[in-house]
């Protein structure tokens, strides 16, 4: 390799390779069923990131938010339809993986 | 920073450092292969929200996904998987593999190997545990087969978790259909995001439909298993 890190297991399998892209969590935020917002992020300048909405403690009429990444922003929004569908409580989280 | 350590790839993108924490696998891993909502209890709570890769096996009309998480206070408790058949095609079962992930303070118990940790004395990176590692990153439309062709069988995760409502009239009063989009295999290497129906949530005289989006962001991953 030319440089970084390997790193094996107790029984010689690489776990991580120089070439290997992984996961670190940077960001956790538990948004209320009706919340749409944002948040400002300075440190995922430059890094990429995957952003989740998950529901929590939810129902088959609860919907996830959908979420969004512009820049160093990351945005949240609701979804409702009618009577039927309504936000769940979700909790939002981002990993860097570069 | 002023002192620590930092890892980095051939790429220069960052592996390790010593302020965020890495997603490792926590030991659970299974599947299922069921027409509706499996739960999984996480064998150690967390109060850092787990990730879940999940790796369909059916027919390239069974959808499987993460439907929700369980919490209570102060932690992640459970983790919610829904699967079946693409909407209005059947209630067949969708057989799946997960694996989930979290962020852990806990060392393993490996007596030789790497460990880092944060100022705090936290432990962020111990080799004891692994990571996943994600292969590809893409943007998937429902309804369109996303291929990965450098990579065979991996595992997936999607965001966002997007939502849909169909109502039928059905020649008089007929059905409302929640949605809920979850990925089918379609190859080795391929999957496509599709809906399937979650519930029935009533009647209805009208024909009608609305969906929260059409894209997801898909990680094709590797569970390094």
């Amino acid at each position: 390799m030319s440089y970084g890190l390997r790193v094996r297991n107790a029984l010689g399998r690489v776990i991580i390779n120089v070439v290997d892209r992984i996961t670190r969590l940077m960001y956790v935020s538990t948004q209320t069923a009706t919340s749409g917002n944002s948040g400002a992020l300075s440190q995922i300048a430059g890094l990429k990131t995957t952003e989740f909405a998950v529901p929590v403690n939810a129902d088959l009429t609860k919907t996830a938010h959908g979420v969004s990444r512009s820049g160093t922003t990351i945005t949240w929004t609701s979804y409702t339809y009618g009577i039927h569908l309504s936000p769940a409580t979700c909790v939002i989280f981002s990993f860097i993986y570069t | 920073m002023g002192y620590g350590l930092k890892i980095r790839n051939v790429n220069s993108e960052l592996q390790i450092d010593d302020k965020y924490v890495n997603y490792v696998f926590n030991g659970q891993a299974g599947s299922f292969d069921v027409f509706g909502i499996s739960t999984v209890a996480l064998t150690t709570p967390s109060k850092y929200p787990p990730i879940a890769l999940i790796q369909p096996t059916g027919g390239n009309d069974r959808v499987c996904g993460v439907f929700d998480y369980t919490y209570s206070s102060p932690n992640y408790t459970h983790i919610r998987f829904f699967s079946s058949q693409k909407f209005n095609l059947g209630s067949g079962t969708c057989p799946f593999n997960y694996r989930i992930y979290t962020v852990t303070d806990e060392m393993s118990t490996d007596a030789y190997g790497l460990r880092v940790k944060k100022a705090d004395g936290r432990v962020v990176y111990d080799s004891g545990k692994n990571p996943f590692k994600i292969l590809e990153v893409g943007i998937a439309t429902v309804g369109v087969t996303y291929t990965h062709a450098s990579h065979t069988s991996p595992y997936y995760i999607f965001s966002p978790w997007l939502s849909g409502i169909v109502g039928i009239r059905a020649g008089g009063q007929g059905p409302v259909y929640r949605l809920i989009v979850g990925l089918s295999k379609q190859s080795s290497t391929s999957v496509q995001p599709q809906s399937t129906a979650a519930a029935v949530l009533g009647v209805t005289n009208l024909d009608f439909s609305d969906f929260q989006g059409t894209t997801i962001t898909l990680l094709v991953c590797d569970p390094n298993e």
